[in-house]
């Protein structure tokens, strides 16, 4: 139902990807806020522009175009504040995962905790580590000294020591470096973060101060066995939004009209993923993976609970290159419903990386981009999952913990021209168990929403309750193993007007029972001994479902998901997966 | 409505300025408006071999806040293997200790009881690269050089660059190179290949001395070869068996037999760094235009198809679809009709995947 908000602010939300710059429009439609239109340009932050404000400005004649409403004036410069007349705009946010990585350099204690903890702290961003010191460091002072100017650190993360505690070894440590950065090239002063023993804030200020711009936060580890992550990461997300209006073009003019802040698109999506687990609705915990051209990010999310882990340099445009780099080839290849030599795949993925912004002209073309995509997945999983909770609940340590919710953005799943296909990589590539409602985000919804919840909740909250997301279904995932053809589970599905249908999935099989938007029903699983949907061994359960997207997909192919060996009927199946799914 | 498309370079003739830029501050030696050949050195620097750090306080004997009054030399001097850095006479002055240079370098910085010396053998010199005018001198840090020439930008290089004859190994644009086929009169030239997905022939290259590579399309598991590689290698086309294009290649075999520069720089999108090929030229009387940049895809452009069946061919566009079309792949996208050069027809091709050519 619709919330009298008596407000009347139109936003604008845009995000800069390293390959696509969008635009997002909300206004109060019918008392509650909407997207009413969205439009994309290339983004223009790297050569030849060096302006991410040329790209901003064909994503907005774009939107004036689909919506009909004027946001740009004549000078082609935002109309701010919104008229009577309906022109303009009242609110701005913006995020970006535009830019080239920025290089990190960790120094903390033993490597195993204060390291541990700094590199917890810069997880979550779009830092990539170029090289860490600890006491665990066997190279002398002479090699690191050399090893500090080869890494040309933008961004020194300094952890160690508890409040009160260790000085000395920290500070002889953060002496070769500071000597160091005396010899990185002129006009590159790094910035530095110093989150350790609190004694030591003005003395890493004195060192660093002449050879990096120095911030400070409190402990990460204030005291033994005791871990903070939270001051540390705003300090470093100040940090980090700091060094990007300095190297984007067009930002410092952005972000003035974006309340001065221009948000990590990962923080402002992890931002709306905790919103999201706080809801009834999502019990279990919500995941989202954001599949992007240059990186990748995996939020997941227990009660407002938030752990994110960023792959800066991993993606399926410009971060294709890096794929191939993480496994061997045949863990894309597996995805193929054709054979396709490692060469070939290989090409792909490096001709992607020099060519980001392309896109699939046929159905093979397409099933290479979506086969990246789960490899993409399924390598910043294996860096999220690490920092999760140890006591996750779920059906077995080594497979993905119990979602409720799964959330599939970045530019691949968005792409997927029907939802069976997104739902289909996101079921391959996470694996998930049990019952869990798969979502896909095609406008960049999450980050706009996390970003536009710092500054107006209600419009975040009424533009969720609008359902702008695109709910691809319930997914019912079986754990266990059986021989091909045998029963994994008996599923009933029962409308409220009592159309009933019942089916027998056998194992290795995937099954939709159409459900449409907007209806409702009763789901009864009834798994066979040996198998699991998330209430316990050959365990049975009924659960209310909503209608929406393909409805019901029944995935019997186990957990972990097992390939045949023989490369035809390898292929045959994946064929089969894709038929079932994207004509669904 | 415009799109921004990518635009590659492949131009016969035109105005080029290129920054030349030391690593490191050093010194300029060049000045405004003075013509500058290929191989003149522009600027020096020195760049260190390693560093050592010198415990100062620990070899005087001296806490570590005593040691800077020690110093007799400052930060930035030349120091010799073996010259004192700080010295410290010992009680009743009668004898002496030092801190003393483990190599021949510079101090870089002596601070704090420490000092640090860079070790360095030779200076580092900064060459033109090409033949042209000094239009800018960047005080400390390098040079803008102005010349006329042909361009031909690529999409990948290992980080090395290098000036010698164009040569072309092949009469077709697509021939692979395979080892078999290199010449030991290659030696000192710089080679234009239409693919190279032979391990052996890359190796064989080094051996002959060439110069330097120009390649289509490099087989992807080569990769790693060519980036060690103690040679510069562009990649123009992209990675697989695909050859030139045709205006590439027009390019390289109009120009065969002249002096090029191959900047095989590893492309930075940010820093506006892209691989090149350039030839310098005379200039016929004005000085022609410098290459266009930024400018949005249009009827008439010509373009070169990035991805798809059409890979690498050229053609014009001839519309623009103001609306998403249905794609064979079942994505709906905004798409031109190019007009592919030859018989080859009129085809929809997704704006993304065009580059604009100049």
């Amino acid at each position: 139902m619709a919330i009298d908000t008596g407000a009347t602010d139109t936003i604008l939300a845009i995000d800069f990807g390293s390959a696509t710059t969008r635009a997002l429009l909300f206004d109060v439609v019918e008392s509650a806020y909407r997207l009413v239109g969205c439009a994309e340009a290339p983004t223009t932050a790297a050569a030849p522009y060096h302006d991410a404000s040329e790209g901003l400005r064909h994503a907005l004649a774009e939107l004036e175009a689909v919506t009909g409403r004027e946001v740009i004036n004549d000078e082609a410069r935002l109309m701010m504040p919104a008229g009577a007349d309906g022109r303009g705009l009242d609110v701005v946010v913006a995020t970006s995962s535009a830019g080239p990585a920025v290089r990190g350099l960790l120094v903390g204690l033993l490597p195993d905790v204060s390291l541990e903890s700094a590199r917890r702290i810069v997880g979550g961003s779009y830092v990539q580590l170029v090289d860490q010191f600890s006491l665990g460091d066997t190279r002398g002072q002479d090699q690191q000294i050399d090893a500090v100017i080869a890494a040309k650190p933008e961004l020194l993360v300094i952890a160690g020591g508890t409040d009160g505690g260790a000085s000395e070894a920290l500070l002889k440590l953060v002496e070769t470096i500071s000597l160091a950065c005396h010899l990185l090239p002129p006009g590159s002063k790094a910035k530095a973060l110093f989150a350790g023993n609190a004694d030591l804030q003005a003395r890493m200020s004195e060192m660093l101060g002449r050879v990096a711009l120095v911030r400070t936060a409190a402990n990460v580890l204030p005291a033994l066995g005791y871990e903070q992550l939270g001051p540390a990461r705003a300090e470093l997300g100040q940090l980090y939004e700091a060094l990007r209006l300095e190297q984007i073009g067009g930002f410092r003019d952005l972000a003035q009209a974006a309340g001065g802040r221009i948000v990590p698109t990962a923080q402002a999506e992890g931002y709306y993923v905790r919103f999201l687990s706080k809801l009834q609705a999502w019990p279990r915990g919500v995941l989202s993976v954001n599949v992007g051209s240059a990186n990748t990010s995996v939020a997941a999310a227990w009660n407002g609970e938030l752990h994110l882990s960023v792959r800066p340099g991993l993606g399926v445009g410009a971060g294709a290159a890096n794929a191939l780099a993480e496994s061997h080839i045949d863990q894309i290849t597996r995805w193929l419903p054709y054979a396709l030599d490692d060469e070939a795949v290989r090409a792909f993925a490096l001709n992607k990386s020099v060519h980001p912004a392309t896109v699939p002209v046929d159905a093979n073309d397409l099933w290479r981009e979506l086969a990246l995509a789960r490899h993409v997945i399924r390598v910043a999983m294996r860096k999220a999952r690490p920092d999760w909770p140890e006591r996750t609940p779920g059906p077995r340590p080594e497979l993905l913990p119990w979602f409720s919710l799964i959330v599939g953005g970045g530019a691949a799943l968005g792409r997927a021209p029907r939802p069976g296909l997104a739902a289909l990589v996101l079921l391959d590539a996470l694996q998930p168990a049990g019952v869990t409602r798969l979502w896909a985000d095609p406008y960049h919804l999450a980050p706009a929403l996390g970003a536009l919840a710092y500054v107006n909740p209600l419009a975040a909250a009424q533009v969720h309750d609008s359902q702008a997301m695109l709910d691809l279904g319930t997914a019912v995932s079986l754990v266990g193993r059986g021989r091909p053809g045998e029963t994994a589970a008996h599923i009933k599905l029962v409308e409220e007007d009592g159309a009933t249908r019942e089916v027998d999935v056998p194992y290795g099989a995937l099954e939709v029972l159409p459900l449409a938007r907007g209806r409702t029903a009763k789901l009864t699983i009834r798994p066979r001994a040996g198998f699991s949907a998330g209430a316990g061994l050959g365990r049975g359960h009924s659960l209310r479902v909503l209608g929406a997207g393909l409805g019901v997909i029944v995935d019997a192919r186990g957990r972990p998901i097992v390939f045949p060996r023989a490369p035809e009927q390898r292929q045959a199946l994946v064929q089969l997966w894709i038929d079932q799914l994207n004509g669904a | 409505m415009p799109y921004l498309a990518p635009t590659a370079h492949v131009t016969l003739l035109a105005t080029l300025r290129r920054e030349r830029m030391l690593p490191l501050a050093g010194e300029v030696i060049v000045q405004p408006r003075q013509r500058v050949e290929a191989a003149d050195v522009v600027a020096q620097t020195f760049l260190a071999d390693r560093h050592y750090l010198v415990d100062v306080a620990r070899k005087l004997g001296v806490p570590d806040e005593k040691a800077d009054s020690a110093l007799v030399k400052q930060d930035g001097d030349p120091v010799k293997a073996g010259e004192p850095i700080a010295v410290r006479k010992t009680a009743l002055g009668l004898g002496r200790r030092a801190a003393r240079s483990p190599a021949d370098g510079r101090l870089v910085v002596a601070a704090g009881g420490k000092a640090l010396v860079a070790a360095i053998s030779r200076p580092f010199e900064l060459r033109a690269g090409i033949p042209g005018q000094v239009v800018t001198v960047l005080q400390s840090r390098g040079v803008v050089i102005e010349t006329t020439g042909a361009l031909l930008e690529g999409v990948w290089g290992n980080g090395r660059e290098d000036s010698a004859p164009l040569r072309l190994t092949s009469a077709d644009p697509a021939a692979p190179l395979t080892a078999d086929k290199v010449e030991m009169e290659w030696r000192g030239a710089l080679l234009a290949a239409g693919t190279l997905a032979d391990a052996a022939a890359l190796r064989r290259l080094g051996e002959v001395r060439v110069r330097g590579l120009v390649v289509g399309g490099l087989g992807p598991a080569l990769l790693p070869a060519a980036r060690a590689l103690d040679l510069p290698v562009l990649v123009v086309e992209g990675f697989g068996a695909r050859g030139f294009s045709t205006p590439a290649w027009n390019l390289l075999t109009s120009n065969a037999g002249r002096e090029a520069w191959l900047n095989a720089v590893a492309p930075d999108r940010f820093a506006g760094r892209q691989p090149e090929l350039l030839i310098p030229l005379p200039s016929p009387g004005t000085a022609p235009l410098p290459p266009m940049e930024g400018q949005a895809l249009a009827e008439s452009r010509r373009v070169r198809v990035l991805r798809g069946p059409q890979t690498g061919r050229v053609g014009t566009v001839r519309t623009l679809s103001e609306r998403p079309v249905l794609v064979a792949s079942g994505l709906r996208l905004r798409a031109a009709q190019v007009a592919l050069d030859g018989a080859a027809g009129v085809v929809d091709v997704p704006l993304a995947n065009l580059e604009i050519l100049e």
